[in-house]
């Protein structure tokens, strides 16, 4: 089970990718590590913010999954977030990883719910995960922070 | 003469006509509650949109008029069950979290130039996070 390092303004988790729901997404993610990006709060999705920087997946590999939509490789058909997920919205090169902090639902605008790659979850026995969770909660309060992703 | 909404959002200035008729309760209430000052977010669920959320008791229990859920750009509104103004300067679509989808009673509506203004600005709460508001009823 391979694993990754979350940091954000000073705090470090760890999280599990789940390689087992996109063996593809997950790879290539594996393979941009380390990765860093702005972050700025969803407005549409809840407790929930994502990166600017889109993550490199070329074309080729969004046209390889169709269902339940074109770019979601993860058959679970996700939408609701967990506090602690990292998943992936497609969009070639809008792409862009969202994380949860608390109630979210991924959505793209106000028409309603979009399905993602459940990439990844912060491993809630973490014991940064609570320190960790306030600072996701000031991407809201204070604003864009940067976010680092690598292997751990 | 009618009555006008002057909001201040972090040095940006801009007035909007009330609708009196419209929704006569809310902006008497809001006349008599005026001025009212605190921190605006962006929306976390609703889309593009600000707010402030104030607990004045003068604005307490009011009944909704002028109901919308879907706001256009410009459209203010005061939502009763979070006790809370809502500006949007995009399409919105009033909710709380998934499946509990809010109302709101539209009492203002932006000129174009006021809403372009106000929009720049209201950007920069998802860059910067929350800032200071006012408003007052003119």
């Amino acid at each position: 089970m391979r694993r990754i390092a979350i940091e954000l303004d000073g705090v470090t988790v760890e999280a599990v990718l789940h390689d087992e729901k996109c063996p593809t997404l997950c790879g290539l993610f594996w393979d941009a590590l380390p990765y860093e990006s702005p972050v700025i709060h969803e407005m549409f999705s809840g407790r929930a913010f994502s990166t600017l920087k889109p993550l490199p997946v070329p074309e080729s590999v969004w046209g390889r999954f169709l269902f339940p939509r074109p770019g979601v490789e993860d058959p679970s058909c996700k939408t609701n977030l967990n506090p602690g997920d990292v998943v992936l919205a497609p969009g070639g090169r809008t792409s862009k990883l969202c994380l949860s902090y608390g109630l979210a639902q991924f959505r793209e605008g106000p028409a309603g719910p979009s399905y993602v790659n459940h990439l990844a979850s912060v491993r809630k026995a973490d014991p940064n995960f609570g320190q960790f969770v306030e600072k996701c909660a000031e991407v809201y309060s204070k604003g864009r922070k940067t976010i680092r992703f690598r292997k751990a | 003469m009618s009555r006008k909404l002057q909001i201040d959002l972090e040095g940006v200035v801009v007035t909007a006509p009330l609708l009196e008729a419209q929704a006569p309760k809310t902006v008497e209430a809001l006349a008599a509650a005026s001025p009212l000052s605190g921190i605006s977010h962006h929306a976390r669920w609703s889309g593009p949109a600000f707010n402030l959320i104030t607990k004045v008791e003068r604005l307490q229990g009011l009944p909704p008029e002028n109901v919308r859920h879907l706001l256009a750009p410009g459209m203010i509104v005061w939502i009763p069950q979070n006790s809370e103004m809502l500006v949007a300067y995009g399409d919105v679509r009033l909710c709380n979290s998934p499946g509990q989808e809010l109302f709101g009673s539209v009492i203002g509506e932006l000129a174009e130039g006021d809403l372009d203004r106000l929009a720049a600005k209201a950007h920069t709460l998802r860059l910067e996070g929350e800032k200071p508001i006012s408003i007052r009823v003119l």
